[in-house]
């Protein structure tokens, strides 16, 4: 490295002619703006998933969860990453008065970040090797990969910083500093530990890096942009230098302490939690005055009128300002307890890293390529791209906050899950319509940055000037004589030691003991030989982990009356004790699905992971067809490992329950949170899950109106719109669903399926539907009863059909009919009990002859005759309590 | 107790560098320099560098 230019002098002109390498900054911000562009499109198709779930087909390449990884990981590291390199490659230069280490190293990066990260990571993310860790969806072997470009980075642009003194260190350079540091230190933990540790620990491990990839990475950078181009424009210094290094140590001794915020009310011990809320507050003060300083510094610069990258600056700081408030906000349990997992939280991250970071990446961009004298520039592009993307960000923003709402007050509520999906349908759509002018406003920066004149930058910034109010001449740095402040150059050692502590603190105080925490907690409370996974189970996990399922299924019930309510007892540690790396997720679009085991059947997950919207009508999962041979009932293996997983989901719990619970709860008697999960009234509480005992409500007198959108919404799916079992997704499931419109029901029978569902086949219970609700789905079911031909019976008949009865049937129907043989309790599926249900003689004979596929009842045709079988038929109907 | 410790120990280290920020002039001169010799160098490069540049492209 040579100096070329010693601060603050200037040397000859040829010497520093070559200070900013711009072929670097050229060479990044284009990658830049391709890779953001790609990451747009993977992120348009993500949206337009949520109304044209199908459209990848059985292409798993564009299944959605790998599209989700590949978007969030291009934003990160492919847009913002090389968005920030070209900045650094202009503004450490300048802040340094030296040239970054060297030119050849600097091509080294560039291809290491773009050919060896970002186009493999991608490519291997869309082949299926992935890793389910937010915000570090590239495989482990790209990560190496980051690891090495981090450490290049470092040597590229950290010594030419450390030739002049600390005290002499302007903000930015800190922050730049601040941020190849840190992130080298919180890119290994947030992306290896959490393969190394099992469930709680490893989601431990993964809300510090959630933050960190925020906090130590993109937001120093995006600052170190903001408080250079905002000075740099308007001529005028910073506020208050003291002001922007308060805000600088305060955000690196806060950041990495927030983390845990990600999983509160979950089953990491509360004091880590509490640590994380706690700095979560803090640091929303520190932003404020960052963000004072910011915009009073701006003053005078006529930044709507004035420079492009300036407008980009300041809007970043606006953004900055809501993202950094609401995101202390939502950390704090009243709020959290609220929006949590719900859009509100998408709507947040988009605007830190669409709004904040992009809006700065694009203002550093705009002011490093104004000043490459080669470079064309299209200032009527950029400023068009300035509004259009601020009006798409912004829409967004707005957009998936109220999403956010809309779905919290159906969870809160009680509402049947897909209500909270069908209510988001109209934000998703304004979600995906923003797309459009956030992706034109990208075209256009691109547009901008390689069309109009050449040189034509250097013209804008001259532009941008006579709109400012006029620059103070800048004065010399240093008086000749003097020196350094000692105490100054002792401060900020101790502060970096500090911040160094302070990161390490945080690794402590929000990971490992934690950890520790639950490693005990994990003993004591774990049954001696838990259940683990099976093989089959175990190649399942990958595909869910591959495929993205945790980024809209929790795997976490979480410490909340609502959590409780809907899917049962809070996760405790020791059910994810073989979960390496975990998958909680931080989103749900569908149910939670930890306590999976035993509420669906097997057919049904089948039909459901084939053709979704046969089974739920309007649910919004993509389709995996490629699972299947063409058809639901032709699984392969790949199938029937997923399926095999999510029937894992639970188990150990449901297996211990209720005596490990009871046993665990003495061992902690004094834990409030452990005895909300020990405690809780039921383990399972899934409305669907079907149960073969226990009381139901009585049908309302009172029907609600709209039975017929309630049957198209949930039951058409199965039975068909007419009721006759012919539903698209009937022909999967075994038993088949029942034909509604040859069959006779009390209102008891109707009252008690629709509460308890029908154990062993794929009817599930619709607890949380209204009772108003439930009296109308019963009374569309009545509807669907077509007229019975009278048949006349004779009492031989009658006779003949008791005595094959009685020496058939009543093993398992019961002697009454009422389906409670002795056999009965022995069956996966219980008899038709014929005093509530009344089959029409056609259906009768049928299961007679035929059997019903799917259950116990076998055909009769080797032992009984024609007459027989139709005579006890009419022994059998004989039961029906109630005439239809 | 996390809490506290993080509350506890970022207050100090703010008020010790308000409290010396406050006390001591030369400190408060000292550390807003940096701004200065900031904009000296954005001016320096604006003005004779790019400009240097554009001329001999």
């Amino acid at each position: 490295m040579s100096n070329v230019a010693s601060s603050p002098g200037v040397e000859t002109d040829a010497r520093v002619e070559s200070l900013v390498d711009t072929q670097l900054v050229y060479a990044h911000s284009i990658a830049a703006l391709v890779t953001v562009l790609v990451s747009v499109i993977f992120g348009i198709i993500i949206s337009l998933q949520f109304f044209l779930p199908d459209v990848a087909g059985s292409w798993l390449s564009m299944a959605w969860g790998r599209l989700r990884y590949s978007h969030t990981q291009g934003i990160m590291i492919g847009w913002l990453g090389n968005a920030f390199l070209a900045f650094l490659y202009h503004a450490v230069p300048v802040l340094a008065g030296r040239q970054v280490t060297s030119a050849r190293l600097g091509r080294w990066l560039f291809g290491l970040w773009n050919f060896i990260v970002v186009i493999p990571g991608w490519l291997l993310v869309l082949a299926g090797i992935s890793q389910p860790i937010e915000w570090a969806e590239f495989p482990p072997v790209v990560d190496y990969f980051v690891i090495a470009a981090l450490v290049l980075a470092a040597i590229q642009f950290l010594p030419p910083f450390f030739k002049n003194g600390l005290e002499e260190l302007y903000v930015s350079s800190w922050y730049i500093i601040g941020s190849l540091v840190f992130t080298l230190l919180a890119y290994p933990m947030g992306n290896i530990v959490p393969e190394l540790v099992p469930g709680a620990e490893s989601a431990a491990f993964t809300g510090l890096w959630i933050h960190d990839a925020v906090g130590l990475f993109v937001t120093p950078l995006a600052l170190s942009i903001l408080y250079f181009v905002i000075p740099a424009t308007t001529g005028r210094p910073v506020f208050s230098h003291f002001l922007s290094m308060l805000g600088f140590w305060g955000l690196f001794f806060l950041y990495p302490l927030n983390g845990t915020h990600h999983y509160v009310f979950s089953v990491i011990p509360m004091s880590a939690q509490m640590g994380a809320i706690a700095a979560s507050a803090l640091l929303g003060i520190i932003v404020v005055i960052v963000v004072t300083n910011l915009l009073l510094s701006a003053r005078g610069g006529g930044w709507l009128k004035g420079d492009t990258g300036l407008r980009f600056a300041i809007m970043a700081t606006i953004f900055y300002l809501v993202v950094s408030v609401q995101g202390a906000l939502q950390a704090q349990m009243t709020l959290n307890r609220v929006i949590h997992f719900s859009d509100w939280v998408i709507g947040h991250s988009h605007l830190a890293m669409l709004g904040f970071a992009t809006f700065a990446g694009i203002g550093g961009i705009v002011h490093a390529w104004q000043r490459i004298p080669w470079a064309r520039y299209n200032a009527v592009a950029l400023n068009w791209a300035f509004c259009l993307l601020t009006a798409g960000v912004t829409i967004m923003f707005i957009d998936l906050t109220l999403a956010g709402l809309v779905q919290s007050a159906r969870w809160l509520d009680g509402s049947p899950w897909m209500e909270s999906v069908l209510q988001a349908r109209p934000y998703w759509l304004v979600r995906t319509l923003s797309a459009v002018p956030i992706t034109a406003g990208f075209l256009l920066v691109f547009y901008g940055l390689v069309t109009g004149e050449r040189g034509a930058g250097r013209a804008a910034i001259d532009a941008a000037r006579k709109t400012s109010q006029a620059a103070p001449a800048a004065t010399p740095s240093r008086m000749p004589g003097q020196e350094p402040a000692f105490i100054l150059r002792m401060s900020y050692r101790v502060s970096a030691t500090a911040a160094i502590v302070f990161f390490c603190l945080s690794v402590f105080l929000l990971g490992v003991l934690p950890g520790r925490a639950l490693d005990r907690q994990i003993s004591d409370m774990s049954p001696d030989n838990v259940y683990g996974l099976s093989a089959s189970e175990l190649r399942g996990r990958t595909i869910y982990a591959r495929e993205g399922c945790a980024y809209c299924h929790t795997q976490q019930i979480r410490y909340t009356d609502a959590d409780m309510a809907r899917f049962g007892a809070p996760t405790l540690a020791w059910e994810g004790q073989f979960d390496t790396p975990h998958m909680w997720g931080t989103r749900r679009v569908g149910p939670d699905l930890s306590r999976t085991t035993g509420t669906r059947p097997v057919d049904w997950h089948f039909a459901h992971l084939f053709a979704p919207r046969d089974v739920v009508p309007w649910s919004v999962m993509p389709s995996y067809a490629g699972f299947f041979d063409g058809a639901a009932d032709k699984p392969t293996q790949d199938a029937r490992d997923l399926v095999a997983y999510l029937e894992s989901l639970g188990r150990a719990r449901e297996l211990a329950w209720p005596d490990g619970d009871q046993r665990a709860s003495e061992l902690y008697p004094n834990d409030r949170w452990a005895q909300m999960s020990l405690n809780a009234s039921a383990l399972n509480n899934h409305p669907g899950r079907t149960r073969t005992t226990g009381d139901y409500p009585a049908l309302a007198d009172r029907a609600a109106p709209g039975g017929a959108d309630l049957w198209q919404n949930y039951c058409a799916g199965c039975h068909g719109n007419a009721g006759r079992g012919d539903g698209p997704a009937a022909a999967w499931l075994l038993p088949k669903p029942a034909d509604l419109g040859e069959h006779a029901y009390t209102d008891d029978r109707l009252a008690e399926v629709l509460w308890h569902g029908i154990t062993g086949t794929a009817m599930p219970a619709w607890r949380d539907l209204p009772a108003g609700q439930l009296a109308a789905l019963a009374a569309t079911v009545r509807s669907f009863m077509v007229a019975e031909p009278v048949m006349a019976v004779t009492v031989e008949q009658l006779a003949t059909g008791e005595s094959v009865y009685n020496a058939n049937c009543v093993q398992c129907h019961g002697e009454e009919g009422d389906g409670r043989g002795f056999a009965a309790p022995e069956l996966a599926i219980a008899p038709t009990d014929f005093t509530r249900v009344r089959p029409y003689v056609g259906q009768s004979v049928a299961a007679l002859v035929n059997g019903v596929e799917g259950t116990p009842m076998a055909p009769w045709t080797d032992r009984l005759v024609e007459e027989e079988i139709l005579a006890v038929t009419h022994y059998l109907r004989a039961f029906f309590g109630e005439q239809p | 107790m996390i809490a506290n410790v993080i509350v506890v120990s970022a207050l100090v280290l703010a008020g010790v560098f308000v409290v010396l920020w406050l006390f001591s002039s030369d400190l408060r001169r000292r550390i807003e320099e940096p701004k200065r010799h900031f904009q000296q160098q954005v001016h320096d490069y604006d003005e004779r560098f790019a400009a240097n540049d554009a001329d001999k492209r």
